[in-house]
């Protein structure tokens, strides 16, 4: 053996290729939908500088309760979408698919509460005709939970599909997608959830 | 036994500190005992490290390449940040 040669023990170990989780496309809508959240959000803020008054009158209405449980909701849902996931590439299809159900459970848990929460506003009398700030409220907070509805049908379809899963790479890459567009729908709720609950 | 591999345990982790930041900022800050100013500013400063951890360790951009990093910054930066200056006007 020749002396300038390294043993292959002795070479440092060369780091894994960066990789995006998922698909391009899904990356960009995601993108794309939270630059438009973005945009609502500095509307909403604009004009709450423009009538502070009436806005944090409003907001006293709302119960940040509600808006705190569907938080920890929703993190606990990404949770065990990341947790299927992991198991979907060790090969664990069976654990992944009660992973992605056990996120599903979360997703109508979230729609349940929220259900509660609009059913207590109407109660009192308020609709988005009420206020600027519960047009601004019932918009998003709509918009928002159109995602949600949108993100449980991927959920039951990935917790269904999961059962025959392969962890190929094309076939991972699906799975990612899916999550990566439930995460948005997490991400979008932490900012959303502080400026219409907890700004004052 | 259940094998438990780090990157499970360091989502476990990321995890705990979103729920952690999320109760802290729920029922914490909105006591009067802090005045609306400090607690908006702390609540949003929360508010753009959750993102950032959501992007990073739940997304998976923390394996991706730079770009996709630096976009995910710039919105975190530019959505929190523009919400706490109009706030600040």
């Amino acid at each position: 053996m020749s002396p300038d040669i390294e043993a292959p023990s002795s070479r440092p170990r060369s780091p894994e290729p960066r990789r995006l989780p998922g698909v391009e496309g899904v990356w960009a809508f995601v993108f794309a939908d939270m630059t438009m959240f973005a945009v609502m959000f500095g509307s909403f803020m604009w004009d709450r500088h423009r009538n502070p008054l009436a806005f944090e009158e409003s907001r006293h209405l709302l119960n940040a309760t509600f808006g705190g449980i569907n938080t920890l909701i929703l993190l606990t849902s990404s949770l065990f979408v990341v947790l299927a996931i992991e198991a979907l590439k060790a090969e664990r299809a069976l654990r992944a698919r009660w992973l992605f159900a056990l996120a599903l459970a979360c997703g109508f848990a979230f729609m349940l509460a929220k259900a509660f929460e609009y059913g207590e506003k109407f109660q009192a009398g308020i609709s988005m005709l009420s206020n600027d700030f519960f047009m601004y409220y019932f918009i998003l907070t709509g918009i928002h939970l159109g995602h949600v509805i949108v993100g449980n049908v991927v959920l039951a379809v990935m917790s269904i599909k999961s059962a025959s899963a392969t962890n190929q790479a094309s076939s991972l890459a699906n799975y990612e997608a899916g999550a990566t567009y439930w995460h948005m729908v997490d991400l979008l709720w932490i900012l959303l959830f502080p400026i219409l609950y907890l700004l004052r | 036994m259940i094998p438990v591999n780090t990157t499970t345990l360091q989502v476990l982790a990321v995890w705990l500190v979103l729920m952690l930041s999320t109760v802290l900022s729920t029922w914490g800050f909105s006591r009067p005992l802090f005045s609306p100013g400090t607690a908006t500013l702390a609540v949003m400063g929360i508010a753009a490290i959750k993102l950032i951890l959501v992007m990073e360790y739940f997304m998976g951009l923390h394996q991706a390449p730079r770009a996709w990093r630096v976009a995910g910054a710039l919105w975190v930066s530019a959505a929190a940040g523009m919400v706490v200056l109009i706030y600040l006007l």
